[in-house]
This record gives structure tokens, C-alpha cells and sequence, in this order.
């Protein structure tokens, strides 16, 4: 009987160059990251649905699985809370931290198949844990966006963003919590006309600013004085800081402020940033502040990260990464040595192979 | 940052040639461009406009090939695509609603009693809208896809009652129909992709803010 030969939607094979791109690529960020002191670890790829649960906003495209002993496991959907649970669990010890730490793996989601959205993706981050510094927050956004810069993204550009800006307001103007999550909703989808509906008279021009228009440090300025409460003022003043130093190092021209920038998960808690390309539809980066998430595991520590989608990545690539060509192929009527003489071609750094006629 | 043309997606039909006329009017190049023409594409100094199935458009907009869209509420309700929504442009306005036959309706009377339909049939071209409608009201009908001609359904007997888009009513009273409950109310929107709205966001918001001051006058 013949078999329908088919795989499951939403992923896909990747035949010898796709996989020697992804592998070159995957390699050379965390050889970078490397050097900036982080260093690579692996989690299980099946993690316990308790270690995950409620990460992420949407727990019905999560792959779940039932062990023989009944305890739910899920497909870890990414890998900042599984990177959480190793801090909770290895390193407990003050004198690990600042910690910083590199992941290179696949994610897995039952993400809108129509859209054709991936349901296993490769991504690669880092994550720095113990500091909540300012120089912290650089430090990730510098390894982010040179990750496009020194890698060959063609026109890429880093949106920034901070929760205590939008979020934060809307906490402060709008007291009722039902209200508060729907308008929330309406911002991560990004609905104009709707929120221009809901929102109460006394917020409705400062959130729709926030979330409809972007810039430079010009921008962060126009809207310093949306509020005067001690959080936002914070975040503003920590943003100025952030971008001067940015600004000094040479990247002004490829960062922007944005506070429609919200994040898909729960966990995270100040800076917010996504990382763009020219011609896909989704950030390739995304990364932000998660001060509280490895609290819910243990003790607290605060904690920066950011995730790169390598796909997208390879996709906005301006370097073109090519399979190595076969040097040679060994022929020889005596057996053993085409061996021989493979193996010499080979430690003088070359691709040989073998005839494999026996005659 | 990006300085490529702007790519805009507009819909075959009525929605598309009103989209062209706001679209001249607050200054943009539409030079030439038809909505119902073979032609696909436009390729103007600025900008380059495709054309394309009402339904696909929120399509174009999601994988960013295109940056904005016309389209209307009730294609962006029914497909569930990831697409910004900017601005409500007033125009094409229809709205979707529950209908039933007449006699049934006399039967029941008003308001209609909804919930003795839990797990009944509903036939509809808009299985999310009816999904969506009718979890939040606490039923789980069974829902059955039609491509067209959706009022049939109720008056053979296929289904129990029907989810569409009503205009005018005229469809509905001419096959014995009447709405018992309307969901909401749909009308043409501006959409633009997550990322390009950020990545072109001066362009995409000024134009934006002029169709806007426009629409208010």
C-alpha cells in the first residue's frame, strides 16, 4: 500500500544547503555571543506544562503531550521560561550572577496554519541574568543589533520599546481591570478603530499616540510629559540614557522608539524591543526585560534577553552562504589506496570522496 | 531605514474604486490605476497598488507584501489575519446578522430566544464570525459552510437559521427571512502590516491622519 507522503503543515525540510546555511548561521551567532562572554547551554525539548503554562498568552496552540505516568508535558513553546527554570534550579548561588547564557534550539507552536506560520522554528538568544542595570539593557540591544548589522541584514532597524510607557499609562488612566485587558488586547492587535471606540475621553489621545505613532529621541521627548508618575517618568529617563549611549556608539540611525511594541508574552516586565527587515512581515528579533519571571520559579533575579527567529533571520540576509564544493573525487584501482589518498585530501582541509565502483 | 515605495493593496469591486477616490484625494498617485481591469499591478513613481480578491487582501497585508490594504471589517473578522487596523473609512457598510424564517420568528417572537437553539444547525459563509457570535452567547451550534446563496439553507430546511451579511435586507425578505439578531456592524477599514506600519511609520501615518481629515469634513 503506498504511503501519502506527506509532512506535517507547518514545517518543513531543510535539504543540504538550507541546513548548512542554517548551521553556519547559528554557529556564528553564538561564537559572537561567545565573545561577548555567553556561553551556549541546552534544555529538554519537552518541558513540564507547569514550566511553561501561563508564559504565554496563548496556552491553545501550545503541542501537549501525555507521559505514561499522566503528567502533562508541552513542546516548549520557547526557551526564556525553560532558561528561567535552569537559573531556578542551577544556579541558586550568588556568586554565579551576572550570569549570562546562550541558547541556540527549536520552538514549537500550532500556530495559524492558514498564515502559514511555522509550527517548529530554530531560534537562537541569549539571556543576562542578575543585573537591572542600564548598562545591562545596552549590552543586549548592542548584541541584538549588531547580530544584524555584523551578520549582513540588509536595511534593518530595532524597535524600542518599554512596559512601564503604554502599559503603564493605561494602568494609571483606566481603573476598571476588564476595561484594562481589553484595551490591552486591542493594542496588541493593533486596532485603531476600536480603541478609538473604547478608550475613556481623559486617555484616548495620549494611548493612541503611543500606539499609532514611532520616531527618534524627538519622539521620546514629544511624549515625556504624558504622565508624571514615578514609573513612567523612569522608564522615559531610562530610555534617554539608553539611547545616548547608543547614539555615542553609533547607532542612532537604526533604532527607533515604539510603544506599540507590547510583546507576546505575560512575563515581560521594563524594556521591549523588536528587532525589523526588509521584506518580511515579522520582527526577525525580539527580546525585552523579564524582572519577575524567574521570581515565580525561585528567588528573584532580574533578567534581559532577546530571541532571534533564524529563518527570518537567513531570509534578510544580504550574504550569500553557499554549499562547499566536492574537491575531488578519489580514483584508484587499488582499494585501500583511494582511502590513502582521500584521507590526505581531506587533512589537507578538502572535501574528497570516494569512487565507490568495485573496480 | 526602509525607504522603499509603498505597496497598497486594494480589493476588485465597489470597496476598491471608493478606496481609488479617497485615495486621489488626499494627493496620492492613482494615475491610470483601475480596480476592475485584467491589470494586476500598478507600478506608479510613489507607489505601487495590486489588486486582488476582497478576501485576500488582509492575506497581502499579513505576509507584508503589501503594506496597507483596503478592506472590510467583515473580511477582517472572518479571516482572523495579524494586521493592524488603522482607521474606520465609513463607507461599504453592512452588517452581519442572524436571520430565521419569518413564521418561526412570529412563532417565538421578540426578543428571539437564542439559547433554545443550542446545538441547532446554522448555515454560513462566515464560520469564525458565527463561531465567535455564538460561543460568546454560550451556544455551540453546529455550523455548516455554504459558498453562497446562504438564505436556501433556512427556507429548505438545511439549517435552522443563517449568519450573513445584510446590506439592505432585500435578499433576506425576498427568500422569507427575517433578522432576528444583528452581531456587528462592518464597514471599510485602512490595514497595514505590523511591520511596515513601524518601519514606514511617517508614511503610513500621514497618509493615515490626511484620509482621516478628509472623512471628518
Amino acid at each position: 500500500m503506498k504511503r501519502k507522503l506527506m509532512i506535517p503543515e507547518g514545517t518543513r525540510d531543510y535539504l543540504q544547503e538550507d541546513t548548512y546555511i542554517q548551521r553556519q548561521v547559528i554557529t556564528e551567532l553564538l561564537d559572537e555571543f561567545l565573545q561577548w562572554g555567553y556561553h551556549e547551554i541546552k534544555t529538554p525539548m519537552i518541558e513540564k506544562w507547569d514550566i511553561v503554562r501561563k508564559k504565554h498568552k496563548d496556552e491553545t496552540n501550545f503541542f501537549t503531550l501525555v507521559d505514561k505516568t499522566g503528567d502533562l508535558l508541552v513542546l516548549r513553546p520557547e526557551i526564556t521560561a525553560p532558561m528561567a527554570r535552569v537559573v531556578a534550579t542551577h544556579f541558586r548561588e550568588l556568586d554565579n550572577y551576572p550570569l549570562r547564557l546562550a541558547y541556540a534550539g527549536e520552538i514549537f507552536s500550532q500556530g495559524s496554519l492558514k498564515s502559514g506560520e511555522r509550527r517548529q522554528q530554530a531560534q537562537v538568544g541569549i539571556e543576562l541574568i542578575g543585573s537591572d542595570s542600564i548598562i545591562s539593557d545596552c549590552e543586549v540591544l548592542i548584541m541584538a543589533l549588531d547580530s544584524m548589522k555584523k551578520r549582513g541584514v540588509k536595511d534593518y532597524s530595532l524597535g524600542i520599546s518599554h512596559m512601564d510607557i503604554t502599559v503603564g499609562l493605561l494602568k494609571e488612566l483606566v481603573e476598571n481591570e476588564d476595561l484594562q485587558e481589553k484595551i490591552e488586547e486591542l493594542m496588541i492587535n493593533k486596532d485603531l478603530v476600536a480603541l478609538d471606540k473604547i478608550l475613556p475621553d481623559k486617555a484616548k489621545k495620549m494611548l493612541l499616540t503611543l500606539v499609532s505613532i514611532n520616531g527618534s529621541i524627538e519622539f521620546l521627548k514629544k511624549i515625556k510629559d504624558f504622565s508624571s508618575s514615578l514609573k513612567y517618568v523612569e522608564a522615559i529617563e531610562r530610555l534617554e540614557t539608553i539611547y545616548g549611549i547608543l547614539k555615542e556608539l553609533g547607532y542612532s540611525q537604526d533604532i527607533f522608539f515604539d510603544f506599540s511594541i507590547l510583546g507576546d508574552f505575560d512575563y515581560y516586565t521594563g524594556l521591549l524591543f523588536e528587532g525589523f527587515g526588509p521584506g518580511v512581515g515579522t520582527p526577525i528579533i525580539s527580546g525585552g526585560r523579564y524582572d519577575n519571571l524567574i521570581h515565580e520559579y525561585h528567588s528573584g533575579k532580574p533578567a534581559v534577553g532577546f530571541a532571534i527567529n533564524v529563518d527570518l533571520y537567513v531570509k534578510t540576509m544580504d550574504r550569500k552562504i553557499t554549499l562547499p564544493d566536492i574537491a575531488e573525487e578519489i580514483v584508484d584501482v587499488d582499494f585501500v589506496s583511494r582511502f590513502k589518498k582521500a584521507e590526505l585530501s581531506r587533512a589537507a582541509g578538502n572535501i574528497a570522496v570516494i569512487d565507490l565502483e568495485d573496480k | 531605514m526602509d525607504k522603499e515605495k509603498l505597496v497598497i493593496a486594494l480589493p476588485k469591486g465597489r470597496l476598491g474604486e471608493k478606496a481609488l477616490d479617497i485615495f486621489s484625494k488626499v494627493g496620492l498617485d492613482t494615475k491610470g490605476v483601475e480596480v476592475e481591469s485584467r491589470m494586476l499591478q500598478f507600478e506608479l513613481e510613489d507607489v505601487r497598488y495590486i489588486i486582488c480578491k476582497p478576501t485576500d487582501v488582509p492575506i497581502f497585508v499579513e505576509h507584508g507584501v503589501a503594506d496597507i490594504g483596503i478592506v472590510g471589517k467583515d473580511t477582517i473578522e472572518e479571516e482572523a489575519r495579524d494586521v493592524f487596523e488603522l482607521l474606520d473609512l465609513g463607507f461599504g457598510k453592512c452588517h452581519f446578522s442572524v436571520a430565521v424564517p419569518r413564521e418561526l420568528s412570529e412563532e417565538l417572537g421578540t426578543p428571539f430566544p437564542l439559547h433554545l437553539f443550542n446545538h441547532k444547525r446554522v448555515a454560513t459563509k462566515f464560520i469564525n464570525v458565527a463561531e465567535s457570535f455564538f460561543s460568546s452567547e454560550g451556544l455551540q451550534m453546529e455550523l455548516i459552510k455554504l459558498h453562497g446563496n446562504v438564505e436556501l439553507a433556512a427556507t429548505i430546511g438545511l439549517a435552522d437559521m443563517i449568519v450573513d451579511i445584510v446590506s439592505t435586507g432585500t435578499t433576506l425578505r425576498e427568500n422569507g427571512l427575517v433578522e432576528v439578531k444583528e452581531i456587528f456592524e462592518a464597514t471599510a477599514r485602512l490595514i497595514a502590516n505590523r511591520v511596515s506600519y513601524r518601519v514606514k511609520n511617517q508614511d503610513i501615518f500621514a497618509l493615515s491622519q490626511k484620509i482621516k481629515e478628509i472623512l471628518e469634513v
